[in-house]
């Protein structure tokens, strides 16, 4: 393959890498003929494509299958932050009773109910909040809508990531689809890493300011909370959609030029529905070592 | 491309009921105390699992107490443990293996009968997943209706089928009929073997650009 890499570079058509999103309106109306007949005029700098060529092509390869493997990586932690956000919505323990308090129990409060587990016998007894209509706390009611928020868009996220994984087939016909699918799900996924966080740190924030502010005034109710596991799991869930959003749309947004797939999607478009298809058919036959250095050497 | 979509649907069955089966191994209602005969409205309801028993108070509160000892349980909650979690691991290795094993992933695409394989090796493993959720959940109803009906015990301590036994019942109806899915869509071997390029991973755009990209720049000095 690396022929290919280094005739690739060769190519006066090659798009640089800002040069491609800028032209690619161009790109759809330029027919095809033309462009081939521009050859003509190769550069002087790629007259003799020796070992820089093999270099960048041994570099290209290796950002390439770097670029994939960070989809697998952002798929992992989109998974894992997900998972977390959802977990953390739904356990009860948001808020923890401190050690200083008075208690033998472990008294969890979470955004939807209350549980007291008894530290002897093991018994744990869990009351539901009043209906949603009664008085709720700003912060209970905020955080519940901030997190079930995130929960959605998070999930949303990593399901199209996973169909924007280059191992699924989906829309095998469409060119450039994975790598638009990749980019929705990093966006909906730094989306929904903003709310997770908003809701869990404010949470966080009010417990503490709660608790500073009574020890603050030296008014002891018995019982003090800080907050629990389950605002950690938020916490982690939402810095992990930032990451995974964070990998998909900057670090494949920087790397989607390198590699052989990527580099004409819109010229790809074209040649399906021009004549260039036949072209194609026809001269992807004779690949043989021969052609191979025919093609090589009328280049240079 | 019907075949494909066979084994999708299979799969996201398979998967629900995967789901369903974790759902009901975890839930503590397997049987719940029986209000029938005498109508006695308690204050209290009593619900027992397999890891833990409950006690829902009328007033809205839940006691829930884990199981003490693991050894004095009794057998038919012992096994009907054991067979939801191996139904739950044969699940979870189900769902690897066909993701794996079906047409709409590109892993190990080159060779197309092992493919078929896999897909059917996951879809077996749903079927056994399917099997021991039904073993386990219909023991344990036998074993609640012969309590119920049993006249040495009184009508205060009698119990019937919780929402977990139906949960259950569904996900093995689930599981078991997207395993069959996924095991009815076998490769043909004759046409697989005579394709003429078993190694071309099929008409997508990324497969034929470089092939594309050799012709232009083959034919371009060559037209000049």
């Amino acid at each position: 393959m690396e022929y290919l890499y280094s005739i690739r570079l060769c190519h006066p058509d090659t798009p640089a890498v800002g040069e491609e999103r800028e032209g690619k309106d161009q790109d759809f109306q330029d027919p095809r003929v033309p462009e081939a007949q521009k050859t003509s005029s190769i550069p002087a700098t790629c007259v003799a494509p020796g070992l820089p060529a093999a270099h960048v092509s041994l570099a290209d390869r290796l950002l390439a299958k770097m670029r994939d493997r960070l989809q697998y990586v952002a798929c992992f932690f989109a998974f894992f932050s997900a998972g977390f956000l959802v977990v953390a919505t739904w356990t009860d323990c948001w808020m923890v009773n401190a050690d200083d308090s008075l208690e033998v129990s472990t008294k969890c409060r979470g955004l939807w109910w209350e549980c007291v587990t008894n530290a002897f016998d093991g018994i744990r007894t869990c009351d539901e909040y009043d209906s949603i209509y009664a008085e709720h706390s700003l912060k209970l009611v905020v955080t519940r809508a901030l997190m079930i928020t995130a929960d959605i868009l998070a999930g949303f996220g990593f399901i199209t990531l996973l169909l924007g994984l280059d191992c699924v087939k989906f829309l095998p016909a469409e060119p450039y689809i994975k790598a638009r699918m990749c980019f929705v799900a990093g966006t909906t996924l730094l989306t929904a890493g903003a709310p997770g966080i908003i809701g869990s740190v404010w949470y966080a924030v009010d417990v503490y300011v709660e608790r500073s502010s009574l020890i603050f005034h030296n008014i002891f109710l018995g019982i003090q909370y800080k907050f629990g596991w389950s605002c950690w799991l938020g916490m982690a869930g939402s810095l992990g959609c930032f990451v995974a959003g964070a990998v998909l749309t900057c670090c494949l947004y920087l790397l989607k030029d390198i590699g052989p797939e990527r580099n004409y999607p819109y010229s790809m478009r074209k040649a399906y529905s021009t004549t260039a298809i036949s072209m194609a058919k026809s001269y992807a036959a004779p690949r043989t070592q021969t052609a191979r250095m025919y093609a090589v050497d009328t280049r240079v | 491309m019907a075949n494909s979509g066979l084994q999708l649907l299979g799969y996201f069955l398979a998967l629900g009921g995967w789901v369903g089966i974790i759902a009901s191994t975890a839930l503590p209602q397997w049987k719940q105390s029986s209000y029938a005969g005498d109508a006695i409205i308690t204050a209290v309801g009593l619900y027992e699992g397999l890891w833990m028993s409950c006690a829902s108070q009328s007033t809205g509160q839940v006691q829930c107490k884990l199981y003490d000892s693991l050894l004095a349980l009794e057998g038919h909650i012992q096994s009907a443990r054991a067979l939801m979690v191996v139904a739950v691991l044969l699940g979870f290795v189900g769902m690897v293996l066909s993701v794996v094993g079906m047409k709409c992933t590109r892993v190990g695409d080159s060779n197309p009968i092992t493919k078929g394989r896999i897909a059917i090796a996951g879809g077996a493993l749903f079927l056994l997943a399917g099997l021991c959720t039904l073993t386990a959940v219909s023991w344990y109803a036998t074993l609640v209706t012969q309590e119920f009906f049993n006249p040495s015990t009184p009508v205060n301590a009698r119990f019937e089928f919780g929402p977990a036994l139906f949960v259950g019942w569904a996900a093995a109806g689930l599981a078991m009929l997207g395993g069959s899915f996924l095991c009815c869509t076998c490769p043909e071997p004759e046409r697989s073997n005579s394709s003429p390029q078993p190694y071309r991973p099929g008409p997508s755009a990324a497969a034929r650009e470089p092939v594309v990209k050799l012709s232009a720049s083959t034919k371009g000095p060559l037209g000049v």
